[in-house]
C-alpha cells in the first residue's frame, strides 16, 4: 500500500474530508497546509459530468488566468518570414521551420508549448508521434496554432494554461503559487470555473460541474463547494 | 416476482416460448406454471444459453443447452471430436444463429475468436498483417498525410479548413490510441515468440506454429471483452503452450477454450462445460477437480438409476398380479403413477472409443532411410544445414524444436512435397511411406469423408467403406459430411484413417494428436506403439512422445539438429539438468561480478576516506604550501652555512642549538612534504 508523509497524514487530519468548503476557506486551508521546501503550485481538478468518449462531448482549450500561474513557460514557434521575427521579439526560446521540425523530429522537446502559424502545419503535422504523447501538438482549438505569432507567444510565456478532459471526465490546471494571496488565486480559480462552465457541451446530460478539488503539490485534496 | 434460488445463481423461470427480444422485466413478470425447465439467467453475463437447440447435417449438435459466460471467467469446453463444440463457439461469435431457444449478449459485446486454423489474409508480411486490427488508425494516418500535402498548394481560405480537419482527424487519432499501437503490436508479436525478423516474411511462409502465434497476438490487441480460442495449444511448442498458460491466468477479460489438452486446462480454467449428448454441463475447478465431480456424479446418477429401475420393476411386478384381482384399484393407480415417473437416465457412457490400426504392409530393408548434408532456407534464414540422420528398420524418432524450425518441412521433403538445396534423401528398398500431414493438405475439401476413404478402396463394397469409418468413430450421416465442414478432429481422423488403409511399413507423422480429443489420442498412442514398423514424427505431446519413441532430433532454431537417445521424459531432464547448469553459472557470473563490485567500491570507499582524511590534515593551500616549503628549504641551508661558519666551529655550545634547530627543521620540511604529497 502506498505511504504517506508524515505532513501529509497531519494535512489531512486538520479538515473534513468529504464536507466541500467555501471557496475562499479552501484555498485558505490549502496555504494553511505545511510548506514544501518549494514554492508550491496550487492545483484544481473539476469533475464533470461529461462522457469522454464522445466527440461531441469532448473539452479542450487553453485559458489565461488574470493573475498569471507565477512561472513563465517556454514556447517555441513553427514559423518563417516576418511571423518567424515577431515570434523571436515576442520571447520564444526558440523560432524556426523545417529545420526546427527535424530538431524536434530527432528528440528535442525540452519546451513548455509549441505554436505553429498555419502555413507550417504541414511539416509540423509529421511530429505527432513526438508531440502527440505529450500533449504538445499544435492545435487550432487551444490556439496553438495561429498567424498572430505575437499574442500567442506572449500569452503562453506569461502562463496561458492548455486543458483537455481525460479519460476519467476531469480536468486539471495549475492556478497559481502557493505564495500567492488568497485573492489572487481566488481570482483565478473563479474566472477558470466561469470558462469551464461556459464550455458546456449542449450534449452533456444531468449535473455538469459534479466536484472541484483544490491541492498543492505535496498536498490533499480539498473539496470546493461550487454553487 | 417468481424467483427462487437453485444451485449457481439466482433462477427464473421464463414463459413457454420466451418473448424476443428478451428482457429481465419479462422474465419477471413471466407466468411461472409455463415454464418447461428451471432456467438459470442473470444479467450480469456477457453471454446466455437459455433452452438453445441447434441441427446440424440432420444431426441434433445443441438440444436444449443452457449455459451463462461472466466477465472473468476462464472456461474449459471439453467434449469429444464433432459433437459440436465449434458450432457453440461460432453460436457465441455470431456466426451461427440457433434454431430455438435464446442466445442472450451483452450490448456492445466484443467476441474475439481464434478459429483451430486461423486464417491469414495472404500477399501480407507478418508485420502488416498483425497491424490490420488497427485499419481505423492506420486509415486515419492516410487521411491525415492525404490533408498535408493538400496543405501545400491550397490558397488561405482553404488551408484554415485543412488546419480544421488535420487538428480533427489529430484528435480521433490520439483519443483512438494512435501514438501507443505500434509497440503494442510490437510487444505482442515478440510476447507470443515472433522475433523481430519474422516481422518482413510473408504470413503465407509462416509454419503452422507461427500463424496461429500471429493469430493469437492480433486477437489479443483488439482487446475483446470474451476470447474464444478454439484448441489453442495445437501447433504451438512447449514453451509457447506455457507462455500461454501464464498469459491466460493474467487475463483479465472473460475466456472460454475448447482443448484436449488436460495439463493446459489445469493450468488456467476455474470452469469446466461438459459438452456431450448435446448438452452442456457445468462444472467449477479445472480438469482434474472436473473429472472427480463427474466421476461421483455419475455414480450417483447410477445409484439413483438403479434405484429407480428396482422400483419400477417392483411397482410392475405388482401391477401385473393385482390388476385383474381385488386389489386392481390399486393397480391401476400404481400404473398411473408410473406413467407419470421422471425417468432417471443412466449415465452416459460415451460413443466408445476409435479403434486405429495401421495396417503393415511387411517388413522393408534394414536401411529406410538416409539422408545426408540436407540444406533448406527461407530466404536468409537457414532451417537446417548438413543434416544427417539415418534410421534402420524398427526405429521410433521423434522431432521436436521450436515453431518455424524446420521440421515439418524435413518431412515434406521426405515426401517429395519440397526440394532441399542440398543433400540427398535416400529411401531404403521396399519402404512404403504412410505420411500425415498436420494441415491436412492431402485431403480433397470438396469430397465428403466417405468419397476421401472410398478413393483409396474401390474395391470396397459402401458397407465395408462404413464399416470401417464406424471404427474411427464415423457414424450414421456424418460419413456424408463435407471435408470442408468436418471438425478439425474429423479431419484429423479421416486422414488417419486413409493411412491406415493405404498400409505401410514407415509412418511419417506431423503433429497427429492436433485437433484429436482425448480417448482418441489414447487409442492413436496405442496403436503407434503396436505398429511394427518405423517411425518418424513431429509432435508436441510430450506423452505420446514419452510411449511411442526411442530417439529425438532436437531442432535448435539456428539450423543445427542434435540426436538425443531417449524418450522425451529424459530428455527434458536432461535439458532442465543443462538449464540448471546453465542457470547456476550464470549466477556464479554474477556473484563474482557483484563480489568484485563490491571489493572495487570498498577499495574506492578506502582510497576517498584516506584522501578525505589527508584533506582534513592540510593546514596550507597548496601555493602556501609551496612557499612554505621553500622557505623551510632555505632555512635549512641558512642553518648548514652557519654550521660550517668559524664563529659555530669554536662554540660548542652554538654548535650544538645549531645542531637541534637543523633537525626540527628537518622534520618541519618532511611534515610539509607529507601534506604536499597528499595534494597528488
Amino acid at each position: 500500500m502506498r505511504r504517506r508523509s508524515k505532513r501529509y497524514n497531519e494535512a489531512f487530519g486538520k479538515y473534513e474530508r468529504n464536507t466541500p468548503l467555501p471557496l475562499d476557506e479552501a484555498l485558505g486551508m490549502v496555504k494553511q497546509f505545511d510548506a514544501a521546501k518549494f514554492d508550491e503550485t496550487v492545483e484544481i481538478v473539476m469533475c464533470l459530468g461529461v462522457d469522454p468518449k464522445k466527440s461531441d462531448q469532448m473539452i479542450r482549450g487553453a485559458f489565461s488566468f488574470p493573475k498569471g500561474i507565477g512561472q513563465e513557460r517556454s514556447v517555441i514557434v513553427f514559423a518563417d518570414g516576418d511571423q518567424a521575427d515577431a515570434a523571436k521579439a515576442a520571447g520564444a526560446l526558440e523560432v524556426g521551420g523545417e529545420d526546427l521540425v527535424k530538431k524536434v523530429a530527432d528528440g528535442w522537446t525540452e519546451f513548455d508549448v509549441a505554436i505553429a502559424v498555419p502555413r507550417m502545419m504541414r511539416f509540423v503535422g509529421k511530429l505527432g508521434k513526438v508531440l502527440g504523447p505529450q500533449g504538445k501538438m499544435p492545435t487550432p482549438k487551444s490556439g496553438t496554432v495561429t498567424d498572430d505569432v505575437t499574442t500567442a507567444v506572449s500569452e503562453f510565456k506569461a502562463g496561458k494554461v492548455e486543458f483537455r478532459v481525460d479519460s476519467g471526465a476531469n480536468v486539471h490546471a495549475p492556478v497559481g503559487k502557493k505564495s500567492f494571496s488568497v485573492e489572487d488565486l481566488r481570482a483565478n480559480v473563479e474566472a477558470f470555473i466561469e470558462h469551464i462552465r461556459a464550455a458546456k457541451p449542449t450534449a452533456a446530460k444531468g449535473t455538469y460541474i459534479k466536484k472541484v478539488v483544490l491541492s498543492s503539490t505535496m498536498s490533499p485534496g480539498v473539496l470546493v463547494a461550487v454553487a | 416476482m417468481s424467483r427462487r434460488k437453485a444451485g449457481w445463481g439466482s433462477v427464473w423461470y421464463p414463459p413457454r416460448g420466451p418473448p424476443d427480444p428478451v428482457t429481465l422485466l419479462q422474465y419477471v413478470a413471466a407466468d411461472v406454471s409455463a415454464c418447461p425447465r428451471r432456467i438459470p439467467f442473470s444479467p450480469m453475463s456477457l453471454i446466455s444459453f437459455i433452452d438453445v437447440h441447434k441441427d446440424l447435417g440432420g444431426k441434433k449438435v445443441l438440444d436444449g443447452v443452457t449455459a451463462e459466460i461472466h466477465d472473468g471467467e476462464r472456461i474449459g469446453l471439453i467434449g469429444r471430436n464433432g459433437c459440436g463444440k465449434t458450432t457453440l463457439l461460432r453460436m457465441i461469435t455470431g456466426e451461427l444463429e440457433p434454431d430455438s431457444g435464446q442466445l442472450h449478449r451483452k450490448k456492445s459485446l466484443r467476441v474475439g475468436y481464434l478459429p483451430q486454423q486461423p486464417v491469414v489474409r495472404e500477399g501480407l508480411t507478418t508485420w502488416e498483417s498483425a497491424l490490420e486490427p488497427f485499419e481505423e488508425l492506420r486509415a486515419i494516418e492516410r487521411e491525415i498525410a492525404e490533408v498535408e500535402e493538400a496543405m501545400g498548394t491550397a490558397d488561405d481560405d482553404a488551408l484554415a479548413a485543412l488546419v480544421e480537419r488535420q487538428a480533427a482527424l489529430q484528435e480521433r487519432y490520439t483519443d483512438a490510441g494512435g501514438y501507443q499501437y505500434v509497440p503494442r503490436v510490437e510487444a505482442a508479436l515478440t510476447g507470443l515468440g515472433l522475433r523481430t525478423e519474422h516481422f518482413d516474411r510473408p504470413v503465407e511462409k509462416l509454419s503452422g506454429g507461427e500463424k496461429n502465434r500471429l493469430g493469437l497476438a492480433k486477437l489479443l490487441l483488439q482487446e475483446p471483452d470474451l476470447l474464444v480460442l478454439d484448441e489453442p495449444t495445437n501447433y504451438l511448442d512447449i514453451h509457447a503452450v506455457r507462455w500461454l498458460e501464464e498469459f491466460l491466468r493474467g487475463y483479465k477479460s472473460a475466456t472460454l477454450l475448447v482443448s484436449h489438452d488436460r495439463y493446459f486446462l489445469d493450468r488456467t480454467v476455474i470452469k469446466i462445460w461438459e459438452h456431450r449428448t448435446g448438452l452442456v454441463d457445468a462444472y467449477k475447478g479445472n480438469y482434474s477437480e472436473f473429472e472427480q465431480q463427474r466421476e461421483e456424479r455419475d455414480e450417483r446418477q447410477q445409484k439413483e438409476f438403479d434405484e429407480q429401475q428396482r422400483e419400477i420393476a417392483r411397482q410392475k411386478e405388482f401391477i401385473r398380479k393385482n390388476i385383474a384381482g381385488q386389489k386392481t384399484k390399486q393397480a391401476q393407480g400404481r400404473r398411473k403413477q408410473l406413467e407419470r415417473m421422471e425417468r432417471i437416465e443412466a449415465p452416459d457412457s460415451g460413443e466408445g472409443d476409435a479403434r486405429i490400426v495401421f495396417e503393415y504392409t511387411g517388413r522393408s530393408g534394414n536401411d529406410v532411410l538416409r539422408v545426408k548434408g540436407l540444406q533448406k532456407s527461407f530466404g536468409d534464414r537457414t532451417l537446417f544445414r548438413d543434416l544427417e540422420v539415418e534410421l534402420a528398420l524398427g526405429d521410433r524418432v521423434g522431432i521436436i524444436g521450436a515453431n518455424g524450425t524446420g521440421k515439418s518441412t524435413l518431412l515434406r521433403i521426405l515426401e517429395g512435397m519440397e526440394t532441399p538445396e542440398e543433400g540427398e534423401v535416400k529411401v531404403g528398398s521396399n519402404v512404403q511411406i504412410g505420411y500425415y500431414d498436420q494441415e491436412h493438405r492431402t485431403l480433397d475439401r470438396s469430397k465428403t469423408l466417405f468419397e476421401s476413404l472410398r478413393e483409396i478402396v474401390p474395391q470396397w463394397s459402401d458397407l465395408e467403406v462404413r464399416n470401417f469409418m464406424a471404427a474411427f468413430l464415423f457414424r450414421e450421416d456424418e460419413v456424408f459430411k463435407n471435408v470442408s465442414d468436418a471438425s478439425g478432429g474429423e479431419r484429423a481422423r479421416i486422414a488417419l484413417a486413409r493411412i491406415a488403409l493405404t498400409g505401410s511399413n514407415f509412418l511419417v507423422f506431423d503433429e497427429p494428436t492436433n485437433h484429436l480429443d482425448l480417448s482418441s489420442r489414447q487409442v492413436l498412442e496405442q496403436a503407434l506403439i503396436e505398429f511394427p514398423g518405423t517411425l518418424l514424427m513431429v509432435s508436441h505431446d510430450r506423452y505420446l512422445l514419452d510411449r511411442t519413441v526411442e530417439k529425438l532430433l532436437v531442432f535448435d532454431g539456428n539450423g543445427g539438429v542434435e540426436l538425443f537417445l531417449g524418450n522425451y521424459s529424459r530428455y527434458a531432464e536432461k535439458l532442465a539438468e543443462r538449464e540448471a547448469a546453465e542457470r547456476r553459472a550464470e549466477d556464479e557470473r554474477k556473484q563474482r561480478e557483484r563480489d568484485d563490485a563490491k571489493r572495487k567500491s570498498a577499495k574506492e570507499a578506502d582510497a576517498r576516506a584516506a584522501e578525505r582524511k589527508a584533506k582534513a590534515k592540510r593546514k596550507f593551500s597548496y601555493e602556501e604550501l609551496e612557499t612554505k616549503i621553500m622557505e623551510t628549504e632555505e632555512r635549512i641551508e641558512s642553518i648548514h652555512a652557519e654550521m660550517s661558519g668559524e664563529e659555530a666551529y669554536r662554540d660548542p655550545e652554538r654548535m650544538k642549538a645549531l645542531g637541534e634547530k637543523l633537525e626540527s627543521t628537518r622534520n618541519e620540511l618532511a611534515e610539509l612534504e607529507d601534506e604536499w604529497a597528499t595534494w597528488g
